[in-house]
């Protein structure tokens, strides 16, 4: 009985996943969607396109959709809104020159941390035996 | 190597307070914009008054122009606009152009009857179009074009008088006396 009951709970548990199964996306639909997710709303900061309702959004949600459909590709896209409004609009910026610190930094911190603790629970040679 | 790492914490704290401190002063609403010292992107738009008559970037040729993207439900446009009206009187010699950024013809020329029209015309950007080209985000903006017609500031936000005076009126002043 017992099992039984954990066998109903456990295809209960998977029942949702086959109301809600992907569907099939128009490529171009996928771009879309993958780039308004991809792209930050530099009008409500934390928040991407694909989230936010404010004007300048629906602007450029329109601006986005229409470069799609006139075959131009994810690169050209990106490119355009960058010499737009800059590297801030993406919230995957490219690395380069002016975004290492942002992206190297964290490795940098670690390392310094690891540096930092092995230097200070490092064992005192002279203790050894 | 003792004294070193002896400085080295006061070293981070000292290197830690001035990136805060750094950060109080930086108003993280205003980007830089990566049109400035690129030549000012080309469009073609009717005028406030004449929406028969198209213009595009050449009116930039020439002389150096105030480009002010503006619209009529932007609260900071009519703060900063007795400032920048006067300035306009006093600075004959700069193209004042007007931007209007997605407003209803009828109230823009409205809030221009109510506070004022220092401006020698407005391009009339409906749909936001050439607002996207030049990196509008949010009224008002504020972009300086010089002679050949390249972008060469941008100001997000109400003009004062303080950033006038310490932003705008010397890069004025140095792109009146460049040759177009």
């Amino acid at each position: 009985m017992k099992k039984l009951l954990i066998l109903i709970m456990v295809i209960h548990l998977w029942l949702p996943n086959a109301l809600f199964a992907k569907q099939e996306l128009d490529p171009k639909d996928d771009l879309y969607l993958q780039l308004t997710k991809e792209l930050r709303c530099t009008v409500c900061q934390n928040q991407t396109l694909y989230d936010s309702s404010a004007s300048f959004a629906i602007d450029l949600k329109t601006l986005i959709r229409e470069k799609i459909d006139s075959g131009e590709n994810e690169t050209e896209i990106k490119n355009f809104l960058v010499s737009r409004y800059g590297d801030f609009i993406l919230y995957r910026p490219e690395f380069k020159v002016a975004t290492s610190l942002l992206w190297g930094g964290p490795l940098l911190l670690i390392i310094l941390g690891i540096f930092g603790v092995l230097r200070t629970f490092r064992i005192d040679p002279s203790l050894e035996t | 190597m003792k004294k070193l790492s002896s400085i080295l914490p006061l070293a981070l704290v000292l290197a830690l307070l001035f990136f805060f401190s750094k950060g109080l002063t930086l108003d993280p609403k205003a980007l830089n914009s990566p049109l400035v010292n690129k030549k000012a992107p080309s469009f073609s738009i009717t005028t406030l008054d004449k929406p028969e008559i198209l213009v595009n970037e050449q009116i930039f040729l020439d002389r150096v122009t105030v480009l002010k993207a503006w619209s009529s439900g932007c609260w900071a446009c009519q703060q900063e606009h007795d400032f920048l009206s006067q300035t306009a009187k006093k600075l004959p010699e700069l193209q004042w152009l007007g931007l209007n950024y997605k407003d209803e013809r009828l109230e823009a020329k409205n809030w221009l009857k109510a506070w004022g029209d220092p401006y020698q015309y407005h391009l009339y950007d409906l749909q936001g179009r050439m607002g996207l080209d030049y990196g509008v985000y949010g009224t008002p903006e504020t972009f300086i074009i010089d002679k050949k017609g390249w972008l060469r500031y941008k100001a997000v936000g109400a003009i004062t008088e303080e950033k006038w005076r310490q932003e705008i009126e010397p890069l004025i002043i140095d792109l009146m006396e460049e040759t177009p």
